[in-house]
C-alpha cells in the first residue's frame, strides 16, 4: 500500500504531505529531509525508484517540485505509481489550470482534497480525473452560498 | 489562479513569506512567529468562519514545517460540526492530518461521525466517509460498522465506492465486525456494480483477500474477472477512464494482479486466463507510453505468476528485451526486475540479456545495481557461485548503505552454504564475510555457523577439524573485531581441543594465543565470557598442561563486575582444578563388565530376583533404532538432529553388539563389552572422559551463545572421541571434486569476460545436466538405511537442509528430469506434459526441444537397465497418510490418458506392480516399494471420464517417480 504522498521542492521545503501510516511531526521531518536529499542526489538518468527505510520511493519531478510516494515493499508495480503521479499533476493541472508550486501553497486544502479522492486507505482508488474533480467543484460551490 | 486573492491578506503574506524562504533556518523563524501569533488569536471569541479556516490553514503549515500546532486540534473537532459543507470538509482533513488514530480526541468525533453518515445530503455524506476512512481506529470501530454497511447500497456511486473501501479497513480492524460470508457477498455485489469507479475500488478488496491467502474460494470468479479485464481492453469503459488513451490502466493492472493470484500453480484456472492476458500483453506492447510499459510488465509478471504456458513465456521475453535494450533506466529496472521472475521458470532467457546485466550491475544507479543483484541471486548455481559471491562480496566492501549491506550479508551467506564448491572456499568466504559484515553476525548467523561446522567436523572427521582450526588460529594471530572473535574463540574452543587433544605443544600454542586476546582491545565484555570459555574447553584437552596461566585467568576475572563472566570464571577455576587433579589419575583401569557388581547380583539373585534377560535390552534397542516404523523412540536417538551421523552410528553399534552377543550383559552409552568403544589410531588407554563433558557442559550451560550452540557442544565433548573414531570407518567426506577455476586477473576488467563467468555455466547446464552430487557444505546427506522388510516401505530421514535448499532451489541446474517441485508458486512440472498447456499437442516436442534444449522426455524410450520393478506394499490408509507426510519428493501432473474408469486405472496399477489401498470415487491411493532397494512409492490418481488422469507420485527416491510417471505415459496416454 501506499504509505505517504509527498510535495517538497529543491529547497527541501515541503509543501504538501499525506501520510496514510500515521508517523510524529519529529519522524515526518526526518524523513522528508533524507528523502529529499536522496532524491536530489540523483541524476535524470538514474531510474526513479529506491528503497529508503524499509519503503519504496517513487518519485518524479516537475519543474522544482518533488513528488515522492513511499510504499511498502511488497508493492509490485512502480512503473503504474510513476504514472499515477503523473495522472495527479494533471488532475491537479485541470483544476488549478496551469498549476504551479504557489497554487498548492494557496490551495493547500484543496489538494489534499483530491489526494483524498484518488486514494483512500493507501490504495489507488479514483484515477478518473472528472469523477476526482465532481465533489471539489460541489464544495467550491458551496462555499459560495 | 495562483494569486491566492480569496485568501486575507495575512495568511496570504505567510504562504508567500513562506514561499519565498530560501533556508530552513528563514522558514523555523516565520513559523515560531506564526505559532506565538496564533495561540494568542485563539483567544478571541466568535470568530467568523473564515477566520476559523484560515487559522486551521495555518496550523496545517506549523504541522507541515515540522513545529507543534496541537493547541488548534481541539478547533479541527468543532469545525466538523460546522453547517457548511466546505468548513465542515477541512475540519475532517485537518483531524486527519493533525490526529494520531489512538488519539483520545478521535472518541469527540464518533457522535458528529454517526450523525454525518446518516445525513440526507449526498456531500456531507462523502465527506464522512472520507474521513472515516482516515481516521477510524479499533476504539470505535464497532460503533460505525453499521452505519458504513448500509451506505454499500446507497444510489450515488461515489457513497458505494467509498464505504466499500471504509469496508475493507474495518475488516482490517476486527475480523469480527463483519462475518466472512457477509463480506464477500458485499464485494461481490461491489464488482458487478454498474459503475466502473466502485467495481474498480472493489477489485482492492479481492486483492487484499487473495494476498491474505484465501485463492480457493475466489477461484469460481476468475471467469468473472477475466471478462472485465476482456472489457477494459476493448475500450468498452467510459473515455473518462481512459489514460493517455489507454483504457483504465491501472484497473488492468489490478486485475492482472488478481489474476495472478488465482491462477499460481493451477493450470485449470491459468487456462481461462491465458487468452485476456496474451491480448492485453499485445495491446499494451503496442503503444511506448510510461503507462503501456507498467501494464506490460504486470503482464510479464502475470505469465511468470501463473501456470506456464510457452507461447506466453515467448512473448514475455520479447517484452522484457525491449525493456532491457531501452536507454531509459526506468525500463532497464522493469526489465531487470521482468527477468528475475522469468528465470525462477527457466534461464534460459537470461544468457541474450548478459551484456546488459553486466552494464547494469557496474552501473552508476544504486537502485539498477540491487535489482540487478537480486537477479543475479536467483540465478545463482554452482558453477557461477565463486564469481556471483566475488562480485556481491565486492559490493559489500563498497557499499555504504547498512540495509543493503545487510541484505548481501544473508545473500551471499546463503549462497555460500548451498553452493560453496569446497570446504575450504566456504570457509575462507564466511571469514571474508564476516570480516566486512561483522556488523550483522547476530546469535542466529553464528549459531548457524557453527552448526555447519560442526556437523561437517562430525562427518568428515579430524581432517576437517585440523583445516579449520590451521586456520583459526592463524586469524588469531590479527587484530580481530569482537564477532570475529566470538567465531575465532568457539572453534579453537570447541574442535581445537579436540584435534589436539593429545598435542601438549599444539595446546600450548592455541592457548597463548587465545590468551593474548584478553589484553587487546575488547569492545564489549561478553567477549572476555567467550575467551573463557574458549580457555576452559581447551583446559579439559587430556594433554592440557597450562593450567597455572588459566587458573590466574580465570581467578583475575573472579573479580570482574560482569555477572556472566564472573560466573563463568568460578566455574572454569573449579574446573581447572578438576582437570588438574585428574592429570594425575590418568590410568584409570576401566572394569566394562562391572564385575565389582556380581557380589551384589549374586546376593540378590539368592534372594529371589530375576536374571537380567538382555533379550529385552535387544528389543529396546531394535524399537529405538527402527525410525522407519512410526513407533514410539525407546532406544537412544538416532535422528540427526543435532550432529551429524555421529549419533547414528552410535545406536547402530550398540545395536550390533547386542544382537551378536545377546547373553552378553548390555550398557547403554558408548560402553560396549570391549571397553570404551574407541577405535581412533592409535589408541590410548582407556581413559575416563568425564571431565570434558563436564567442562563443556557447564562453560556452555551459561553461555549467552544459545541453544543450538550448548546442545551442539554438549553432544560434541561428551561423546567427541567416539563420533569422530566411528566416522573415520564410513567416512563421507568427498574431496573437492572441482578443483577452483584459475583466478580471476583483477586488472582485466573486460565484461565479456565476467559476462562468461557468470552465463556460461547456464548454457552449459542448458546443454547439459549436471551430476546431482552436491558439494556445498550443508549438502552432507546422512547414509542411507536399507530395509529388507518388504511390506514396510522405506522412508528416509528428511534431509537436515531440506529447508535451505528448497528456498534456493530455482537456481539449481537440476537436469530438468529431476524437477518436481513446484518452486515459489512456479510449477516445472510442465516440461513432461507440455500437451495439456499448449493448444496444439502435435507440435510441441518440437517446440519443447527448443525452449530447453533439453530432449523431450516422454518420447525417450527407458533404458533396459534402467529398468525397475515394484512390488505392492500393505500398508492401511492412516500409514498411507503417514508416509504421505514423511516423503516430500511429491511429482504433480496432469495427463490426457487412455484411462476413463476404474477398471483402467486398476490396470495401470497392476502394471506397475504396486496395489491400490482405498477407492474413493474417481480418486484411488496405491502404494508401493521398488523391488530393488525397497524405498517407498505412494500413488494418488484421480481419473476422469473424458481421459483426464490427475497423478501425485510421491517416493522416497524422486527416480522411482519419473520412472513410473515414464512407464505411465509409454502405456496409457
Amino acid at each position: 500500500m501506499i504509505n505517504f504522498i509527498l510535495m517538497v521542492n529543491k529547497q527541501g521545503q515541503t509543501r504538501l504531505a499525506q501520510y496514510f501510516q500515521f508517523l510524529s511531526v519529529k519522524e515526518r521531518m526526518t524523513l522528508e529531509g533524507e528523502l529529499i536529499r536522496k532524491c536530489l542526489s540523483r541524476s535524470e538518468t538514474q531510474c526513479s525508484f529506491l528503497e529508503h527505510r524499509g519503503y519504496k520511493i517513487i518519485y518524479r519531478r516537475y519543474a522544482s517540485l518533488y513528488f515522492i510516494i513511499g510504499m511498502d515493499l511488497e508493492e509490485e508495480n512502480e512503473m503504474a505509481y510513476l504514472e499515477f503521479i503523473h495522472n495527479l499533476v494533471e488532475t491537479l493541472d485541470k483544476y488549478f489550470e496551469n498549476v504551479c508550486e504557489l497554487d498548492i501553497m494557496f490551495n493547500i486544502e484543496k489538494a489534499h482534497y483530491i489526494l483524498e479522492e484518488m486514494v483512500m486507505n493507501g490504495q489507488i482508488v479514483e484515477t478518473n480525473k472528472t469523477q476526482v474533480l465532481a465533489p471539489i467543484h460541489v464544495l467550491d460551490k458551496a462555499k459560495d452560498e | 489562479m495562483s494569486s491566492g486573492s480569496h485568501l486575507s491578506k495575512e495568511l496570504h503574506d505567510l504562504i508567500k513569506s513562506i514561499g519565498e524562504t530560501r533556508s530552513k533556518q528563514e522558514e523555523d523563524k516565520i513559523i515560531i512567529k506564526e505559532v506565538q501569533q496564533l495561540k494568542t488569536k485563539l483567544n478571541e471569541k466568535n470568530m467568523p468562519p473564515k477566520k476559523v479556516k484560515e487559522m486551521l490553514i495555518r496550523a496545517i503549515y506549523i504541522e507541515m514545517l515540522g513545529h507543534d500546532a496541537s493547541f488548534v486540534h481541539i478547533n479541527a473537532i468543532h469545525l466538523t460540526q460546522s453547517k457548511n459543507l466546505a468548513l465542515k470538509r477541512l475540519g475532517y482533513l485537518c483531524c486527519s492530518l493533525f490526529l494520531d488514530n489512538d488519539s483520545e480526541l478521535l472518541i469527540l468525533l464518533v457522535a458528529t461521525l454517526q450523525k454525518d453518515l446518516a445525513s440526507t445530503n449526498v456531500h456531507i455524506v462523502v465527506n464522512a466517509l472520507t474521513a472515516v476512512g482516515k481516521l477510524i481506529s479499533k476504539t470505535f470501530v464497532n460503533a460505525l460498522t453499521e452505519p458504513v454497511l448500509k451506505l454499500l447500497t446507497h444510489n450515488t456511486d461515489i457513497v458505494r465506492k467509498k464505504a466499500l473501501m471504509v469496508m475493507q479497513i474495518i475488516r482490517q480492524l476486527n475480523q469480527d465486525c463483519i462475518a466472512e460470508q457477509d463480506y464477500d457477498d458485499r464485494i461481490r455485489r461491489g464488482i458487478q456494480d454498474k459503475e466502473p469507479s466502485v467495481m474498480g475500488a472493489a477489485f482492492n478488496l479481492y486483492h487484499e483477500e487473495l494476498k491474505k491467502g484465501a485463492v480457493n474460494k475466489y477461484k469460481p470468479l476468475t471467469g468473472t474477472f477475466v471478462s472485465m479485464l476482456k472489457q477494459i481492453i476493448e475500450h468498452k469503459l467510459h473515455k473518462d477512464y481512459d489514460y493517455h488513451r489507454f483504457p483504465a490502466p491501472w484497473l488492468q493492472i489490478k486485475l492482472l494482479q488478481i489474476l495472478t493470484l488465482l491462477g499460481a500453480n493451477d493450470l485449470k484456472v491459468s487456462e481461462q486466463i491465458y487468452e485476456v492476458l496474451g491480448s492485453t500483453l499485445r495491446r499494451a506492447d503496442d503503444t511506448t507510453i510510461n503507462i503501456g510499459y507498467a501494464v506490460t510488465y504486470q503482464c510479464v509478471k502475470c505469465v511468470s505468476g501463473i501456470y506456464p504456458q510457452q507461447s506466453l513465456l515467448e512473448q514475455a521475453a520479447n517484452s522484457v528485451s525491449r525493456f532491457l535494450k531501452s536507454d531509459n533506466n526506468n525500463l532497464k529496472y522493469l526489465g531487470i526486475n521482468a527477468l528475475t521472475q522469468i528465470v525462477s521458470i527457466s534461464q534460459k532467457y537470461v544468457l541474450e540479456h548478459q551484456m546488459t546485466i553486466v552494464d547494469c550491475l557496474e552501473s552508476n544507479d544504486d537502485t539498477l545495481k540491487k535489482e540487478t543483484l537480486e537477479l543475479l541471486f536467483k540465478m545463482t548455481n554452482e558453477q557461477n557461485c565463486e564469481v556471483i559471491i566475488q562480485k556481491l562480496i565486492h559490493f559489500l566492501k563498497t557499499s555504504s548503505d547498512s540495509n543493503f549491506k545487510k541484505d548481501l550479508f544473508v545473500k551471499i551467506s546463503l549462497l555460500n552454504e548451498k553452493h560453496a564448491p569446497t570446504q575450504e572456499w566456504f570457509i575462507k568466504t564466511a571469514n571474508t564475510l564476516f570480516e566486512f559484515g561483522s556488523e550483522f553476525i547476530d546469535n542466529d548467523v553464528r549459531n548457524n555457523f557453527f552448526k555447519l561446522l560442526i556437523d561437517n567436523f562430525n562427518d568428515i572427521g579430524s581432517e576437517f577439524g585440523v583445516f579449520i582450526t590451521e586456520i583459526y588460529s592463524e586469524l588469531l594471530r590479527n587484530d580481530l573485531q569482537d564477532n570475529i572473535l566470538k567465531i575465532v574463540c568457539w572453534v579453537i574452543g570447541e574442535i581445537g581441543s579436540q584435534i589436539y587433544d593429545q598435542d601438549p605443544n599444539k595446546l600450548n600454542e592455541l592457548t597463548q594465543l587465545v590468551i593474548l586476546k584478553l589484553d587487546s582491545q575488547l569492545e564489549s565484555e561478553t567477549t572476555i565470557s567467550w575467551i573463557l570459555t574458549c580457555l576452559a574447553k581447551l583446559q579439559s584437552a587430556r594433554a592440557f598442561q597450562m593450567f597455572d596461566q588459566t587458573r590466574a585467568i580465570f581467578q583475575k576475572y573472579m573479580q570482574s563486575k560482569n555477572l556472566d563472566c564472573q560466573q563463568r570464571a568460578i566455574d572454569f577455576y573449579t574446573l581447572a582444578k578438576f582437570n588438574a587433579a585428574l592429570k594425575g589419575s590418568q590410568f584409570i583401569t576401566v572394569d566394562p563388565k562391572m564385575s565389582f557388581l556380581d557380589a551384589y547380583v549374586q546376593q540378590e539373585r539368592l534372594r529371589g530376583a530375576q536374571a537380567y534377560n538382555p533379550s529385552l535390552q535387544v528389543k529396546a534397542a531394535a524399537l529405538g533404532s527402527a525410525t522407519e516404523a512410526p513407533s514410539l523412540n525407546f532406544g537412544p536417538y538416532s535422528d540427526n538432529k543435532y550432529g551429524g551421523s555421529k549419533t547414528n552410528t552410535f545406536g547402530t553399534e550398540e545395536n550390533k553388539s547386542t544382537t551378536q552377543n545377546p547373553s552378553a550383559p548390555t550398557i547403554a552409552g558408548p560402553w560396549d563389552d570391549t571397553g570404551y568403544n574407541q577405535k581412533q589410531p592409535p589408541p590410548p588407554k582407556p581413559t575416563i572422559a568425564t571431565p570434558m563433558a563436564i567442562g563443556s557442559t557447564t562453560g556452555m550451560g551459561s553461555n549467552g551463545s544459545g541453544q543450538t550452540t550448548t546442545k551442539t557442544t554438549m553432544q560434541s565433548m561428551g561423546s567427541g572421541q567416539m563420533g569422530l573414531s566411528s566416522n573415520q570407518a564410513q567416512s563421507t567426506y568427498v574431496p573437492p571434486v572441482r578443483p577452483l577455476p584459475p583466478k580471476e586477473d583483477p586488472n582485466l576488467k573486460e565484461k565479456q569476460k565476467l559476462a562468461n563467468q557468470l552465463f556460461a555455466p547456464i548454457s552449459q547446464t542448458q546443454q547439459q545436466p549436471q551430476s546431482t552430487q552436491k558439494k556445498g557444505i550443508t549438502a552432507v546427506a546422512a547414509p542411507k538405511q536399507m530395509n529388507t522388510n518388504p511390506n514396510i516401505p522405506q522412508i528416509t530421514q528428511p534431509k537436515q537442509t531440506a529447508q535451505v535448499q528448497n528456498l534456493l532451489e530455482i537456481d539449481e541446474p537440476l537436469p530438468i528430469k529431476q524437477q518436481q517441485q513446484p518452486i515459489l508458486g512456479a510449477p516445472q512440472v510442465y516440461v513432461q506434459q507440455p500437451q495439456i498447456i499448449t493448444q496444439k499437442p502435435v507440435v510441441v516436442p518440437q517446440q519443447q526441444q527448443q525452449l530447453w534444449s533439453q530432449p523431450p522426455v516422454q518420447t525417450q524410450p527407458i533404458p533396459q537397465q534402467q529398468i525397475k520393478s515394484y512390488i505392492p506394499a500393505n500398508i492401511n490408509v492412516d500409514q498411507y497418510e503417514q508416509l504421505w507426510e514423511r516423503n516430500q519428493n511429491i511429482k504433480e501432473v496432469t495427463l490426457q490418458s487412455k484411462i476413463k474408469s476404474e477398471q483402467d486405472f486398476r490396470r495401470m496399477i497392476q502394471t506397475i506392480n504396486i496395489n491400490i489401498i482405498e477407492v474413493i470415487d474417481q480418486e484411488i491411493i496405491c502404494a508401493g516399494a521398488n523391488a530393488e532397494n525397497k524405498s517407498c512409492v505412494l500413488l494418488y490418481g484421480c481419473y476422469n471420464l473424458n481421459g483426464s488422469l490427475e497423478l501425485k507420485i510421491n517416493s522416497t527416491d524422486p527416480k522411482d517417480a519419473e520412472y513410473i510417471l515414464a512407464l505411465i505415459k509409454r502405456q496409457f496416454c
